[in-house]
């Protein structure tokens, strides 16, 4: 059930601890919605469109620094664009040095209860 | 077409690696400077505009500061935050009061102690990074500091033309050979492919060499009317045109969606003012806090077409006799961060002519970039020792 009495933003975040990975979907505008642009839209004219958890590395850097006790380094991030063309930033998991943009990965929910990405077979052969 | 404004006179405090005086000692000391720089005493002053950084959680330089500066009263006292922007935008605010007749002799004054006991530089800019705009989303996956953003974007930025692990090497060469001839500058031999490419990896693809070099200190500007600019004893610099720009986009998001930020508005608000287009400007002060920024803002801000920024650094543009001599002391990589103040100092020094060794030969138009976030914000002048550009 989506429910309409949270934020655009808190809806998305129900939906990953529940381990589903969802685009907003402007049924009005006929538009998804960027996950940054959350907080400006309405819960109420959103449709929350399971997605099909592929997409591309856009960006990708390593961080060698430590920044927090939590994240021992080198660790990457990167931001990767679903298939329905929301941007996420996130990990992927499996790779060494930086996720090279381009590659095809595909989500999924760690044990941790974080969303990252894997690369899809394709890109590992 | 006239001048706006002038600025009759500028100066710096100590600029410190160590952590050492008060904000409001340091301010005082670039007060102090800019005021004998100008040729004025504290009762012509009419106008304080303080500049806050955006990275001290509380500045204690507060509006409580004209009277530690003892100033008498005055017709405009206000603060400026605008994020990297900020030290432009206190000259555009001056300007701008003093268009109006509000004030008369504005001292504008920015100070910044980022470096302070028992913490380094880099943890006072290690706040989670802004990217999802969805709560401590960064914090999961320890995507810490603007450094993060910055990195993102740099990595799209190589990727979208097809750039190697030399992608800013140039650009952070060009700075050193500029800093050299720079007493200012705490940086100041010369560096190598070599040395860059052993440079310590901090965000990859960004390494130490690619991050701007905070200090401590303060910078003060006295900005005038047209009228009161004579009376002086070195020349002053007039203000041609103010531009701002600020969308949305950030250099991570425009690069990855193949769209602009606000500087080409920031850019092109100014020029226009000033009747000039990119190509006119003799010598041009970007707002560099990472390489990056600085050479793919030559993109962004319009002189160089998007995706020649590489090309045109490579070739010795930007640097020592070449076409657009930029960053002429260093820039925030090689000289010294004092935020927005670096690149203003230098572009002061050189519409006045007294860069020393590293005066530029034409220097009738300079332009200067200040810019905030993650290049969502933007301020630019015009500058010129030109009253009137013809």
């Amino acid at each position: 059930m989506t429910r309409l009495d949270v934020s655009p933003t808190a809806a998305f975040l129900d939906f990953i601890e529940r381990g589903e990975l969802r685009v907003a979907y402007d049924s009005a505008r006929k538009r998804t919605i960027n996950y940054n642009e959350l907080d400006g839209a309405n819960q109420k004219e959103l449709e929350w469109v399971a997605a099909r958890g592929t997409g591309t590395v856009v960006a990708g850097a390593v961080y060698h620094r430590r920044y927090s006790d939590r994240f021992d380094p080198p660790y990457n991030i990167a931001m990767v664009r679903l298939d329905e063309g929301p941007v996420l930033l996130t990990s992927v998991l499996g790779v060494v040095g930086a996720p090279p943009v381009g590659m095809s990965v595909r989500a999924c929910i760690g044990e941790d209860g974080r969303l990252v990405f894997v690369p899809t077979k394709e890109t590992e052969n | 077409m006239g001048a706006l404004s002038a600025i009759t006179g500028w100066g710096l405090s100590d600029l410190s690696r160590r952590p050492g005086p008060k904000i409001t000692d340091l301010a005082k000391d670039a007060c102090s400077a800019a005021l004998s720089d100008a040729g004025v005493e504290h009762a012509d002053i009419d106008g304080l505009i303080l500049g806050q950084s955006d990275i001290l959680e509380k500045s204690e330089l507060t509006i409580a500061f004209q009277h530690s500066l003892g100033l008498g009263s005055l017709n405009l006292l206000t603060i400026t935050e605008g994020k990297g922007t900020t030290v432009l935008q206190m000259i555009q605010h001056a300007t701008l009061a003093v268009q109006a007749s509000m004030a008369k002799t504005v001292l504008c004054v920015f100070a910044d102690t980022p470096i302070m006991d028992k913490r380094k530089a880099g943890q006072n800019f290690a706040r989670p990074s802004k990217i999802m705009n969805i709560p401590d989303w960064e914090i999961g996956y320890g995507c810490y500091g603007a450094i993060g953003s910055y990195a993102l974007a740099a990595s799209a930025y190589k990727a979208r033309d097809g750039l190697g692990n030399d992608a800013f090497a140039g650009y952070v060469e060009t700075c050193r050979q500029w800093a050299a001839m720079n007493s200012d500058a705490f940086l100041r031999d010369p560096i190598n492919i070599e040395d860059y490419l052993s440079s310590m990896q901090i965000v990859e693809p960004l390494r130490l060499l690619d991050c701007a070099y905070p200090v401590n200190g303060a910078a003060a500007f006295i900005v005038t009317r047209i009228e009161q600019s004579e009376a002086i004893n070195h020349s002053p610099v007039y203000v041609h045109g103010l531009g701002q720009g600020h969308n949305r986009r950030s250099a991570l998001t425009a690069l990855i969606n193949n769209e602009s930020t606000g500087a080409g508005a920031a850019s092109h608000n100014a020029l226009s003012q000033a009747r000039l287009s990119a190509s006119d400007i003799d010598c041009l002060q970007i707002y560099d806090a990472f390489s990056f920024s600085g050479q793919f803002g030559l993109e962004e801000f319009g002189f160089v077409p998007r995706g020649a920024a590489y090309e045109f650094v490579s070739a010795g543009e930007i640097g020592p006799g070449g076409k657009l001599p930029t960053n002429t002391g260093g820039g925030q990589l090689s000289s010294y961060y004092l935020q927005g103040a670096t690149p203003l100092v230098e572009g002061l020094q050189q519409a006045a002519g007294r860069a020393g060794t590293r005066q530029v030969q034409k220097n009738d138009t300079v332009f200067v970039t200040n810019s905030g976030g993650c290049l969502e914000f933007h301020a630019t002048l015009v500058l010129s020792p030109h009253r009137t550009l013809s």
